[in-house]
């Protein structure tokens, strides 16, 4: 672009020269038109150039080399204003992106032991009924319980676990008795023989 | 709204609370029984029983069978020791027991046999006693130790009495006396 700029400068000035150069009779007019013609059709294609850029929204294309050094140095700068502000920006993100992070695994952990504090409690509290029953189950075994069944067909006496056969004389001489109350009481009745305790 | 954790939570809950509850169901504890010069082992859910039958050494019940009115357990296992019998050989004795026991009409035999327990002879006798209406199965098991001879008397409900032959044989081919 800037060499177009330098090239319709340098046309317009050697169409100056030419028609200077004609007036004075320096070269023919057959020379003068054709070069003339040459000239100014290259100054018109810069033109038509220069409009289709201004119709692109490129129309600074006639600015001088100064200028486009001038915003050439300003693009520079803020294209390193941008490139500093896209540091920030993206030193920002990844922060961002580190606490959301954290603050996920922040959610993960509390959901963690709320689980494992759940489990926990319900983990107790199986073992807290488990033992209720069988404390339930003690208290069952609590409830006093007789036994006064037996396996003999005649009536003896009575004892206990906490008092037994220590004395068999005494024991036998009480089975005696019971025996001989028990045929008296057989023949009174006439029926039959054997009656079980309890 | 995600359910998943809720439904893990519940399956979990589940589970622990029955683990509770099959602690409670441990049927492998046993316990013992060494008093009054006799040993035997019985089911771990059992309970020493007062005992008021003539010549009774020991008793254990199931506390679950306890009538609350009569505190009588239907599941039980009774050891005594007939004095009437001291002298006699265990065959006279038993035989001399059920030559007139049968003739009580509450009692229904079952079955007779002779058995052997820890390679000792041994008799058995089952029956149907029937008392207050309520009808019990027996299992009593005659054997000779030391000279002495003991009645190991198995007692439940008709209904439940195959499922305590288990419990019953615990305590039979364990006893001993000291």
């Amino acid at each position: 672009m800037i060499d177009i700029i330098n090239d319709k400068d340098k046309l317009i000035q050697s169409l100056r020269e030419l028609e200077f150069n004609f007036e004075k009779g320096k070269i023919s007019k057959d020379s003068y038109s054709s070069q003339k013609k040459i000239l100014t059709d290259k100054i018109d294609n810069i033109e038509i150039v220069n409009r289709v850029k201004k119709l692109q929204g490129k129309g600074e294309v006639e600015r001088t080399l100064d200028d486009w050094t001038k915003k050439k140095k300003e693009d520079q700068v803020v294209q390193e204003e941008n490139e500093e502000l896209m540091r920030k920006y993206m030193t920002s993100t990844k922060t961002r992106d580190l606490r959301t992070t954290k603050e996920k695994k922040r959610g993960i952990t509390r959901n963690r032991t709320i689980l494992a504090t759940l489990l926990a409690v319900i983990f107790f509290s199986g073992i807290a009924f488990g033992f209720l029953l069988i404390n339930s189950s003690s208290q069952a075994s609590a409830v006093p319980m007789t036994l006064n069944q037996t396996a003999f067909s005649t009536s003896n006496h009575t004892t206990n676990v906490t008092n037994n056969t220590n004395s068999l004389n005494t024991n036998t001489t009480q089975t005696s008795q019971s025996q001989t109350t028990k045929t008296n009481t057989i023949s009174g009745t006439g029926s039959g023989t054997n009656n079980t305790t309890g | 709204m995600n359910i998943y954790p809720f439904l893990i939570v519940t399956l979990l809950s589940l589970i622990v609370l029955a683990s509770g509850c099959v602690s409670n169901t441990n049927l492998n504890q046993t316990k013992t029984y060494s008093q009054n010069g006799i040993y035997f082992v019985y089911n771990g859910t059992w309970e020493n029983a007062n005992v008021s039958s003539p010549n009774a050494v020991a008793g254990v019940g199931d506390p679950n069978t306890v009538n609350p009115q009569t505190h009588e357990p239907t599941t039980f296992i009774l050891i005594q020791k007939p004095n009437s019998t001291l002298g006699t050989d265990l065959q006279t004795a038993y035989n001399q027991n059920y030559a007139t026991f049968f003739n009580n009409t509450s009692n229904q035999r079952v079955s007779d046999a002779n058995i052997t327990v820890n390679n000792n002879k041994a008799f058995e006798n089952v029956y149907i006693s029937t008392s207050g209406g309520v009808q019990t199965e027996m299992r009593a098991v005659w054997l000779s130790q030391n000279g002495q001879i003991y009645v190991i008397l198995c007692g439940a409900l008709p209904s439940n009495f195959e499922n305590q032959q288990k419990n019953f044989n615990l305590t039979i081919n364990s006893f001993k006396v000291q």
